[in-house]
C-alpha cells in the first residue's frame, strides 16, 4: 500500500510539476490539448508502476477429457489444458505438447483414468477403435482430404470385355489435376479434374492382356506425381458355349453367325427349314445330333438358342413345351429374332410389343448397345421398334432411343428380343469389331449362367501390408482347409449367410497373393503399399469412427465447460501505449509549432 | 634559324595532333563495327566480314564529321596559347616572317621559340580523349562477347526441341554405349549406284542407309583382341577380319532395317540400330487432261498432255503409253502405241513434261477412243504408272442415227428430229455455200436459225417460259365481245390462274429441268451464229444440244436401289404335295478349333515383370522372359526403332534378375503393349453365384 500512495503522490507531484510549465509557456496555443497530454501521460505512468487487475472467469483445463490426435487434425480445435494424445510419430514432432503413445491401451489404462476421448482428424481404424469400446469416445472430423473420394472397378473381367473405371475426385491443389489410366506403362486413357472442383470421372480401356495383370491411375498436378496408385484386375478368357439356331428359311444372319461363333471354338448346331418336314441341319465344333423334335435332353445341351419367331412359333406343343421348361426352371436362354410371323401370340413375344414405323427408304442409323461409350457404324434396320414395357432391359437403340433389342426375365432364364436383322451387313464390310461386340452382349445377357462355383472376397477395400484382412470364401461346399501363401488359416462359417467363410489374415508381403481351398479352387488378391490410396483411407477411417462413435453405448456426459473466477492482471501494454503517444504529441507540438 | 625552328615545332605539333585524333576516331570506328558486326553475325546470321564494310563506313563518317586533318597552323597555335601560359598568348609570331616583326614582336618571339621547346608532343587535354575511345571499344568488345555468349547458351537449349523433332538422324542420337576395348569406329556408308549419293563416314555403330548400301566398319581396339564378330539380329554372326590385332574390319550390304551387336572375345556390346531408307515410287501427276475427255464435233482433235513426275533420287524414264480403239461392237480393233514426251528425261528429280497427240495423224476417226497412261521409271528400275485416260471424239453419224430413239421412252419425238433436222440443214448449208450466191446462202442461213428459234421455244415451254410469239392478247379476245359481257364462266377464264389442270403441270424432275435449259442455252448460241451467218461455228453448239436431248432421254428410264433381303420364312403348305420322303436332308459339319493365341508368351512375361516388382524372379519367371525376348527380338528386326530399346532392356533385366531398374521394365512394357493386337471380343455366360441354391428354391415357392 506504502508503494501505491507513494507513486500517486509522486504522480500528482509530476502534474502539477508539468501542468505549470505548460501553463508558464508564452506560446497558449493549443493549452487544452497538451495539459490533457500531461495527464494521459501522468496517468500512463502511474498504471505502470501500479498492478491493476480485475476480476473474470476463464474456462478450467478439464483433465478427465483425453484428446488424441490423428492424421489431419486442426490446431484450433484442441481444447486448452486437455491431456493429448497421438499414436503418430509425425504428429508428436509438429505439435510438442501431444504425448506419444505407443497403444490404445495406454489411454484406456491411464491413472487418473480418462473419463472420455475425443478424436480429432482422420479417426481410427475399425480394429483400433474396438479397443477405445469401455470408454465414451467423440469425434470432431477434417475436412475431406483433396484425391480420390470414390473409386470403382470390376475385380474380374473376360477377354475382350472393356475395363471402366469410374470414381470421384476432389481437386483442392491450385492447377487442374490430370488422371491418367496407364496399362504398361502406356497411357490408355485421361481426364483432366478443374482446379478447385470436385467432379465424377470415367476412364475406358480395352485390356491386351489376360490373366492379372495391374493398371496404374496416375494423379498429375502439372509435371508432379500427386498419387500413384494400382489397379488389380484378373482377365480371364472366355468359355465356350454350345448355341443351337433355328431358323424358318436358310438365311445371311445365320450363316455368318454361325461361322463367327464356330471360328471363335463355340459349339453351334443350325437347322433351317427348307421344305415340307425338311430341313437343312449345319454342325460346327459339335457331334451331329437328332435336331428333328426339339425335347428336354437335347436343350440341355444347349446354352443359347437363337431363332426367328416364325421357326419358335411353329414348333409342336410338345416342343415349345420342352423349352418353355427348359428356359424357366433350368434357365436356358433364348434370342428371338423378330420377323413377319403370323400372327399367334406366342409366350417368347408377349413382353414385347412391336411397332412398325411406316418409312419410305431404308434406315441406316448408329446403333447404341448397352454400356458402351460408342455409336456402332451405320446398321440398315428394319423400321420396326419394341416398345417399352415393365420388367424389360433395353440392350440397343438408335440415337432417338427406340429400342431394338431388349430383355426380360422368364423364370430362371432370360429372352432376348431383337428386330435387327441385317447385322450380316458389318461383317460383310469387314466390321467385325462391332457385330462382335453386338452379338456377344445379346448372347452374353442370355446365355445359361455357368453351374455355381467358388467365389472369393475381399472384404477389407485396399489392403495393406500388416494390417488385418477380412477374406471370404462363397462355396456351397465346406472347404476343408484354406492356404494364404501356403499359410493355413481357420475360416469360421457366416451364421447369416451358411455358404460365407470368412478368415482374418495380415499379409506380409505386397503384390499378388494365392488362396488355395479345399485342393478344389484357387484365387488371388492384391496388396497394396502402405502409401497407396491414402485419401480413401482417411476417408474411410473418418467413416468407420463417425460410424464407431453413433453406435457407441456410452455416451458421453458432459456438456457444459466448467469456469472459474480468477484475478486477471491488465496487460501493461496499454500504458505504455498510451505513454508514448502522449510523450510523442508533446514533443511533435513543441518541435513544429517553433 | 631559331624562327625556322620555331615554325617547324608548330608544323610538327600539327601533324602528330592530326594522327592522333586520326588514331582515337579509328578506335571508335572499330568499336562500332564490332558491335553491329556481332548484331549481324549472331542475330542475323551474316558473315563476320560484314564487321569489315562497317568499320569502312563508320570511319568514313567520323573523319567526316571531325575534319582532322583541317586542323589549321593557326589553331594548333591558339590552342597551345590557351593551355601552356609560357607562351604568353604570342605563339602566332613564330609562324608570321620574320621581317614584317618589328623589334617588341622580335624580342617576344625569342621568348617564346624558348618557350614551344618544353611544350609536350601531345596535344592538350588528348589523354582524356584517348581514354574515352579505348573504353568505348572495350565496352563495345565487352557487348558483342556477351551477344556471342548468350547466342550459343540459347543455341544449346534450342536444339533439345530440334533432337525430338528429327530422331532419325545420327549425329542427333544420344551417345552410343561401346565395349571398353573399342577404341573407335570409322564406319563407311556406301549408298548404291542409283542414289548418286557419295560414300560417307561416321563414328557411330547406329546405321541409317539407303537400300542396298554397303557398310564397312573398321574398328579400331585399344587392345590386342582374339575374336570378334559382328551378330546381326541376334542369330546371324559375321567375323571381323583383323589387319592386326587392333584393327579389325568387315564389310556388309544393308538391305533389310534391324539391329547388330559387336562382341569381342565373346562379350557382347550394345545393340545398335540398322534403319534402311527405302526407294520411293516415282511420283506422277497430271494436270491436263481430265480422266475423261470428249471432243465434240468442230472442236480440234488434239490432245495435250500435261503432267508432273517426281523422285526421291532421280529419274530415268517416262513414256506415254497409247491404245486407239476403233470401232464399235464387234468390230472394235485396238493398236498401241508409245510416245516420248517433248523433253528427254535423264536422271534429274523433277520433271515438267508436256506432250500434244493429234489424234487425226494416229488414224482417229470420230467416234474412236484413246486410251492412255504415263508410265514413269526412277533409278532403281522402279516403275509406276498412272490410272488409264480416256479421250473420245465424238461420233457424229451415232448421233444422228436413229436407233434408240424409236425405242426408248419417246416423250417428244418431233422436236427431237428437228434439232437433227437442223444439224442436216446445216452441214447441207455448208456444203452448198461455194455453189450458191450469197444473199442465198443468208436467207438459207437465216431460215434455219429461224428453225432453231421455233424449236427452242417449243422446248421452252416445257420449262414453263415465256411465250415469245408477241399474241399476248390471244386469250382474251373472248372478253372484249358484246355478247359475253356478264359471262362469268368467259370472265373466270380470262383472268384466273388455272394451275389445278392437269395438262399444264410438268411432268419434270428439277435435274431434268436443269438439263433442259442447258439445252436451250446451246440452242440459243446456235441460233446467235445461224443469224450471223456462221453456220460453221453454228453446227457445235447444235450437235451439244443434240446430245443433251439424248441424255435427258436416257434419263426416263427408271432405276432400282440396292438394299438388304431377308428370305420370307417357307411355308410348307404353300409347297408342292409331291412325294419328298426319298429326298434326304442336307447335312453339313465342319470343325474349328479357335486360333492359339500366338502373344501367349508376351502377355505371360508382363505377368512376370508386373510380380517382379514385389518378388524376386524365379528360374520359370526367368524362361518366360527369355521366350519374351526371343519374340521381342524378332519384332526388332522388322521395326528397330520401336522395339530395340526393349531388347536391350529385357537383356539387362535377364542379366540381373535380381536388381531390375524400373527404367527397363518401363521399356519393355511399353514394348510389349505395343506388339500385343486388340483382344477379340466373343461372348461369355455369366456366373452363378454360389448360394446353396437358395434363389432356385425362391424361385419354386414363389410360383407355387
Amino acid at each position: 500500500m506504502n508503494w501505491t500512495l507513494s507513486v500517486i503522490i509522486i504522480c500528482i507531484i509530476l502534474l502539477l510539476l508539468f501542468g505549470w510549465q505548460e501553463i508558464k509557456r508564452a506560446d497558449r496555443r493549443r493549452l487544452s490539448w497538451r495539459l490533457l497530454a500531461i495527464v494521459l501521460a501522468v496517468a500512463a505512468l502511474a498504471c505502470l508502476a501500479l498492478p491493476l487487475s480485475y476480476r473474470g472467469q476463464i474456462p478450467v483445463a478439464d483433465q478427465s477429457t483425453g484428446i488424441l490426435l490423428t492424421e489431419g487434425f486442426n490446431k484450433d480445435s484442441i481444447p486448452v489444458g486437455s491431456p493429448v494424445f497421438t499414436l503418430d510419430k509425425a504428429i508428436q514432432k509438429n505439435y510438442a505438447k501431444a504425448q506419444l503413445i505407443n497403444s490404445l491401451q495406454e489411454l484406456t489404462n491411464r491413472k487418473p483414468a480418462l473419463k472420455q476421448i475425443k478424436i480429432l482428424g482422420y479417426g481410427l481404424e475399425d480394429y483400433e477403435l474396438k479397443q477405445l469400446k469401455n470408454i465414451p469416445v467423440s469425434y470432431t472430423p477434417a475436412p475431406a482430404p483433396s484425391g480420390i473420394q470414390s473409386i470403382s472397378w470390376p475385380a474380374k473381367l473376360k477377354t475382350g470385355e472393356a475395363l471402366n473405371l469410374q470414381g470421384k475426385f476432389k481437386n483442392n491443389e491450385g492447377s487442374p489435376v490430370k488422371l491418367i489410366l496407364k496399362g504398361l506403362n502406356t497411357t490408355l486413357d485421361s481426364v483432366i479434374i478443374p482446379s478447385g472442383k470436385t467432379s465424377n470421372f470415367q476412364l475406358a480401356a480395352l485390356p491386351k492382356l489376360t490373366g492379372r495383370v495391374v493398371y496404374q491411375l496416375l494423379s498429375l498436378s502439372g509435371k508432379d506425381t500427386l498419387a500413384n496408385e494400382s489397379i488389380p484386375l484378373e482377365i480371364e478368357p472366355t468359355k465356350p458355349i454350345k448355341v443351337l439356331l433355328l431358323s424358318a428359311s436358310p438365311n445371311f444372319e445365320d450363316r455368318f453367325l454361325k461361322n463367327w461363333l464356330g471360328e471363335n471354338g463355340y459349339a453351334v448346331a443350325a437347322r433351317a427349314s427348307i421344305s415340307k418336314d425338311k430341313a437343312s441341319e449345319e454342325y460346327f465344333n459339335l457331334e451331329k445330333l437328332n435336331l428333328q423334335h426339339i425335347t428336354t435332353t437335347l436343350l440341355d445341351k444347349f446354352d443359347v438358342i437363337i431363332g426367328d419367331l416364325s421357326a419358335l412359333k411353329s414348333l409342336t406343343p410338345a416342343e415349345g413345351g420342352a423349352l418353355k421348361q427348359q428356359v424357366t426352371q433350368k434357365g436356358l436362354g433364348v434370342i428371338i429374332r423378330a420377323d413377319s410371323s403370323g400372327k399367334a401370340a406366342s409366350w417368347l413375344q408377349s413382353s414385347f410389343p412391336v411397332n412398325t414405323v411406316a418409312v419410305k427408304e431404308q434406315l441406316s442409323v448408329p446403333l447404341i448397345l448397352q454400356n458402351s461409350k460408342t455409336k456402332t457404324a451405320r446398321l440398315n434396320i428394319d423400321p420396326t421398334y419394341i416398345g417399352y414395357r415393365n420388367n424389360t432391359q433395353s440392350l440397343v437403340t438408335d440415337a432417338q432411343n427406340h429400342e431394338l433389342a431388349a430383355t426380360t426375365l422368364a423364370g430362371a432364364g432370360k429372352l432376348v428380343f431383337t428386330t435387327l436383322n441385317h447385322t450380316y451387313t458389318w461383317m460383310l464390310a469387314g466390321n467385325k469389331q462391332d457385330y462382335a461386340s453386338l452379338w456377344s452382349l445379346l448372347i452374353n445377357q442370355s446365355a445359361r449362367k455357368l453351374p455355381p462355383s467358388d467365389n472369393w472376397k475381399v472384404d477389407s477395400p485396399f489392403p495393406n501390408v500388416n494390417e488385418p484382412v477380412i477374406l471370404t470364401l462363397q462355396s456351397s461346399v465346406a472347404p476343408s482347409s484354406i492356404a494364404i501363401n501356403d499359410q493355413p488359416v481357420s475360416p469360421a462359417q457366416n451364421a447369416a449367410t451358411p455358404y460365407e467363410w470368412q478368415s482374418t489374415y495380415f499379409p506380409q508381403k505386397t503384390g499378388w497373393q494365392q488362396a488355395k481351398w479345399g485342393g478344389r479352387g484357387q484365387a488371388w488378391w492384391y496388396v497394396n503399399t502402405k502409401k497407396s490410396w491414402s485419401s480413401l483411407k482417411k476417408l474411410k477411417k473418418a467413416a468407420t469412427t463417425h460410424i464407431f462413435v453413433a453406435n457407441q453405448s456410452q455416451k458421453d456426459t458432459v456438456t457444459k465447460q466448467i469456469q472459474q473466477k480468477v484475478k486477471i492482471e491488465v496487460s501493461k501494454i496499454w500504458f505504455y501505449l498510451i505513454l508514448l503517444a502522449s510523450c510523442t504529441f508533446l514533443w511533435v507540438e513543441r518541435k513544429f509549432t517553433t | 634559324m631559331m624562327v625556322q625552328e620555331g615554325a617547324q615545332k608548330i608544323q610538327a605539333l600539327r601533324q602528330r595532333w592530326i594522327s592522333l585524333q586520326l588514331l582515337t576516331d579509328t578506335l571508335k570506328a572499330a568499336g562500332i563495327a564490332i558491335l553491329v558486326g556481332c548484331i549481324l553475325h549472331y542475330l542475323l546470321g551474316l558473315s563476320m566480314w560484314w564487321a569489315l564494310g562497317v568499320f569502312i563506313i563508320a570511319c568514313i563518317v567520323i573523319f567526316a564529321i571531325n575534319h582532322p586533318w583541317k586542323l589549321t597552323l593557326q589553331s594548333v597555335c591558339s590552342s597551345l596559347n590557351l593551355h601552356y601560359p609560357q607562351l604568353e598568348e604570342s605563339s602566332e609570331l613564330v609562324l608570321k616572317p620574320v621581317a614584317s616583326l618589328n623589334l617588341l614582336e622580335q624580342l617576344q618571339l625569342h621568348k617564346v621559340e624558348q618557350a614551344l621547346q618544353t611544350v609536350p608532343a601531345q596535344p592538350p587535354g588528348f589523354n582524356a580523349r584517348l581514354q574515352k575511345a579505348s573504353l568505348f571499344l572495350l565496352l563495345t568488345l565487352a557487348a558483342s562477347l556477351a551477344i556471342a555468349k548468350t547466342h550459343q547458351r540459347w543455341n544449346l537449349s534450342k536444339p533439345s526441341q530440334h533432337n525430338n523433332a528429327v530422331t532419325n538422324g545420327s549425329t542427333n542420337a544420344p551417345p552410343e554405349k561401346t565395349l571398353p576395348q573399342v577404341d573407335g569406329v570409322a564406319l563407311t556408308i556406301t549408298p548404291p549406284a542409283y542414289t548418286g549419293k557419295g560414300q560417307r563416314t561416321q563414328d557411330k555403330f547406329t546405321i541409317m542407309a539407303e537400300e542396298g548400301a554397303v557398310a564397312t566398319w573398321k574398328i579400331t581396339t585399344n587392345v590386342p583382341i582374339g575374336k570378334t564378330w559382328l551378330i546381326f539380329n541376334g542369330h546371324e554372326r559375321m567375323p571381323l577380319t583383323g589387319a592386326n590385332a587392333t584393327e579389325w574390319h568387315a564389310s556388309k550390304a544393308i538391305s533389310k532395317p534391324g539391329f547388330y551387336q559387336v562382341s569381342i572375345d565373346g562379350k557382347l556390346s550394345d545393340l545398335y540400330q540398322i534403319q534402311v531408307i527405302k526407294d520411293a515410287l516415282p511420283v506422277i501427276r497430271i494436270k491436263t487432261p481430265k480422266q475423261y475427255t470428249h471432243i465434240d464435233a468442230g472442236e480440234a482433235q488434239r490432245v495435250t498432255i500435261n503432267t508432273t513426275v517426281t523422285d526421291d533420287y532421280g529419274l530415268s524414264d517416262a513414256h506415254i503409253f497409247a491404245t486407239v480403239a476403233k470401232g464399235s461392237g464387234e468390230a472394235v480393233k485396238f493398236k498401241d502405241t508409245s510416245f516420248a514426251f517433248n523433253t528427254p528425261v535423264t536422271g534429274g528429280k523433277t520433271y515438267n513434261l508436256q506432250r500434244t497427240i493429234d489424234l487425226p495423224k494416229l488414224g482417229m476417226e470420230p467416234g474412236d477412243e484413246l486410251y492412255f497412261y504415263i508410265q514413269a521409271q526412277d533409278n532403281h528400275q522402279q516403275k509406276t504408272r498412272t490410272d488409264v485416260l480416256i479421250v473420245s471424239i465424238q461420233d457424229t453419224a451415232q448421233l444422228l442415227s436413229m436407233d434408240g430413239i424409236v425405242a426408248a421412252a419417246n416423250i417428244k419425238p418431233e422436236f427431237f428430229r428437228s434439232e437433227r433436222q437442223i444439224i442436216l440443214d446445216t452441214e447441207k448449208l455448208l456444203k452448198d455455200k461455194d455453189s450458191i450466191s450469197a444473199t442465198v446462202f443468208k436467207n438459207r442461213c437465216n431460215d434455219v436459225g429461224a428453225d432453231q428459234k421455233m424449236l427452242r421455244l417449243r422446248y421452252g415451254k416445257f420449262l414453263g417460259e415465256e411465250d415469245e410469239s408477241g399474241q399476248e392478247a390471244d386469250g382474251n379476245e373472248d372478253v372484249g365481245k358484246a355478247e359475253n359481257f356478264g359471262n362469268a364462266k368467259v370472265v373466270m377464264d380470262a383472268y384466273t390462274d388455272k394451275h389445278d389442270n392437269a395438262e399444264d403441270a410438268t411432268f419434270l424432275e428439277p435435274a431434268a429441268k436443269a438439263q433442259l435449259k442447258a439445252t436451250l442455252n446451246e440452242m440459243w448460241k446456235a441460233e446467235l451464229r445461224l443469224r450471223l451467218y456462221k453456220p460453221q461455228e453454228a453446227l457445235p453448239f447444235e450437235y451439244k444440244a443434240l446430245r443433251l436431248l439424248k441424255d435427258l432421254q436416257q434419263k426416263s428410264r427408271s432405276f432400282v436401289a440396292k438394299t438388304s433381303y431377308n428370305p420370307p420364312p417357307t411355308k410348307p403348305e404353300k409347297r408342292l404335295s409331291g412325294d419328298l420322303s426319298k429326298i434326304g436332308q442336307p447335312i453339313n459339319s465342319q470343325n474349328a478349333k479357335a486360333p492359339a493365341d500366338q502373344f501367349v508368351s508376351l502377355k505371360k512375361a508382363a505377368m512376370v515383370l508386373e510380380q517382379s516388382r514385389h518378388q524376386a524372379i524365379s528360374p520359370a519367371d526367368k524362361q518366360v522372359l527369355q521366350i519374351a525376348a526371343q519374340q521381342l527380338a524378332a519384332k526388332a528386326t522388322a521395326q528397330p526403332g520401336t522395339y530395340l530399346k526393349a531388347v536391350s532392356a529385357i537383356r539387362r533385366i535377364l542379366a540381373t534378375p535380381a536388381s531390375i531398374r524400373n527404367a527397363d521394365r518401363a521399356v519393355v512394357e511399353k514394348a510389349i503393349q505395343a506388339s500385343l493386337p486388340g483382344s477379340k471380343t466373343t461372348p461369355s455366360p455369366m456366373a452363378s453365384s454360389p448360394d446353396m441354391g437358395l434363389g432356385q428354391r425362391y424361385y419354386k415357392n414363389l410360383n407355387r
